[in-house]
């Protein structure tokens, strides 16, 4: 089940970084990472996704954020990540 | 900190491991029997601890499968035997697989509703240690030598399968789950697999509407293939272009699209792949799968989570103008799905992919 209800405080375009830890305790407990302090490009937003297959209680609202590889693993890394990310977990860098 | 949990490394993961779980084990030739045991390991030890034993513990804790229950049914049924070893090396060991193949559907046929009580996957992840190594179960060990390996894998599947059967009968005994579930599960399981996926992308190939209803509307739409779309949060579609080369992974598990396309390959689930693609996605590809994206072409590694899981579209190989739709899926194999090969292009052999993985699982 896959239905959309909440929109969560980022939108397409925004450029996010990724917290160290959530801005409150979350259900959800896990976000990848490498991502972590890392700065990524909001390029999906999908607001609250219902699942309850896989978790009971919805997660907080989802994006798609693109990072580039690089600015993670160095300059051998030339390709993209392209990785979910739970809005707890997220604050605006610039617009 | 969360997130820590993937990093447990299963050092019997980097080997080869020739049981695709759709092919005849009669069409196979065994090169390289060490590798297949340690594969059949690797799978063997994931499914009994991560999915077997956990979703039981989790069931056990709860109190809707006690002790005396799965006792009772244990002792209601006869303890198995094991069946006299082929004398061939290489038809024991396609034994094996195809004994784990069965094994794999009974695990997952367990995951059926239960009266008391709706389990989902999270429940199970908390329960096997995913977020707390703590919980983690025992991993078995198994001896070198490979006729004596080999008899500690046919014990600990003979092992598993008396669970399993077990833990069936004692769900059905308690009412839990009503007794043809677990059969009308296993059929189910069975109609599931990637051939679906090449189904979806030979569709999208020569119909760009269904495509466009693919990335925009998302799994509802494979529906128009009479195929059961399953409900696991989003499925993601990454289209590959002449510019652009998709993969997929789960850093943090190993979340994939199985209520659509069954298990992924062997080697998804294997920190080597996770680690690796992730942070050296070209180097990877080249290496593990003898696959070389040109340096125009951007690769993007698309990180599942259990919300949005993964389907990549490969390219539509050129020169294919004049196939049937029913040819064209069949140029699309699991490792293209992922983005590990191209449509039309055999997939590298995994004890290439193995060699690929070594050193850094």
């Amino acid at each position: 089940m896959t239905a959309l209800v909440e929109t969560g405080r980022f939108k397409v375009g925004d450029v996010v970084r990724v917290r160290t830890s959530p801005t409150f305790p979350t259900v959800n407990p896990r976000t990848p990472p490498y991502a972590l302090g890392h700065v990524g490009k909001v390029i999906k937003a999908y607001g609250v996704i219902v699942n309850p297959q896989d978790h009971h209680q919805p997660y907080e609202p989802l994006y798609t954020l693109e990072f580039d590889a690089a600015q993670i693993w160095g300059p051998h890394a030339s390709h993209v990540v392209v990785a979910e990310v739970h809005d707890e977990w997220l604050e605006l860098f610039a617009q | 900190m969360s997130g820590d949990h993937e990093h447990e490394h299963d050092h019997d993961h980097e080997h080869d491991h020739d049981h695709e779980h759709e092919h005849p084990p009669g069409h196979m030739h065994l090169v390289d029997p060490d590798a297949n045991v340690a594969a059949i390991v690797a799978d063997l030890e994931y499914f009994r601890r991560k999915r077997l034993e956990a979703r039981l513990l989790y069931m056990l804790r709860r109190g809707y499968l006690p002790f005396a229950t799965l006792l009772k049914a244990a002792q209601s049924s006869p303890a198995p035997e094991q069946a006299q070893p082929e004398s061939d090396l290489d038809d024991r060991i396609k034994a094996l697989q195809e004994r784990l193949n069965a094994l794999v559907t009974g695990i997952l046929s367990l995951q059926v509703p239960i009266r008391s009580a709706s389990i989902a996957i999270e429940d199970t992840r908390l329960e096997r240690g995913d977020y707390d190594e703590r919980f983690r179960l025992a991993k078995n060990t198994y001896p070198e030598p490979l006729l004596e390996r080999i008899a500690v894998v046919e014990q600990v599947m003979l092992d598993s399968e008396f669970l399993v059967a077990t833990a069936q009968r004692a769900l059905i005994e308690s009412g839990e789950v009503q007794p043809l579930a677990f059969d009308e599960r296993i059929d189910a399981l069975r109609s599931l697999g990637w051939r679906n996926g090449a189904r979806i992308v030979a569709r999208a190939w020569v119909d760009p509407g269904f495509k466009e209803r693919l990335i925009t509307q998302g799994r509802e739409t494979v529906r128009e293939l009479d195929i059961p779309p399953g409900k696991l949060g989003i499925l993601g579609i990454a289209e590959n272009t002449e510019n652009v080369h998709n993969v997929v992974v789960c850093t943090l598990c190993s979340c994939y699209p199985h209520d659509l396309l069954g298990n992924p390959p062997w080697w998804y689930r294997t920190d080597g792949y996770k680690e690796r693609v992730i942070s050296d996605a070209r180097g990877m590809l080249e290496e593990a799968f003898d696959l070389a994206i040109p340096a125009g072409v951007e690769i993007r590694v698309h990180d599942s989570t259990s919300d949005v899981r993964w389907l990549v579209i490969p390219q539509r190989p050129p020169g294919t103008e004049g196939l049937s739709e029913e040819e064209l899926a069949q140029l699309v194999t699991p490792e293209s799905l992922v983005g590990t090969a191209l449509a039309g292009q055999a997939p590298a052999a995994a004890t290439v992919v193995a060699r690929g993985l070594e050193g850094i699982v």
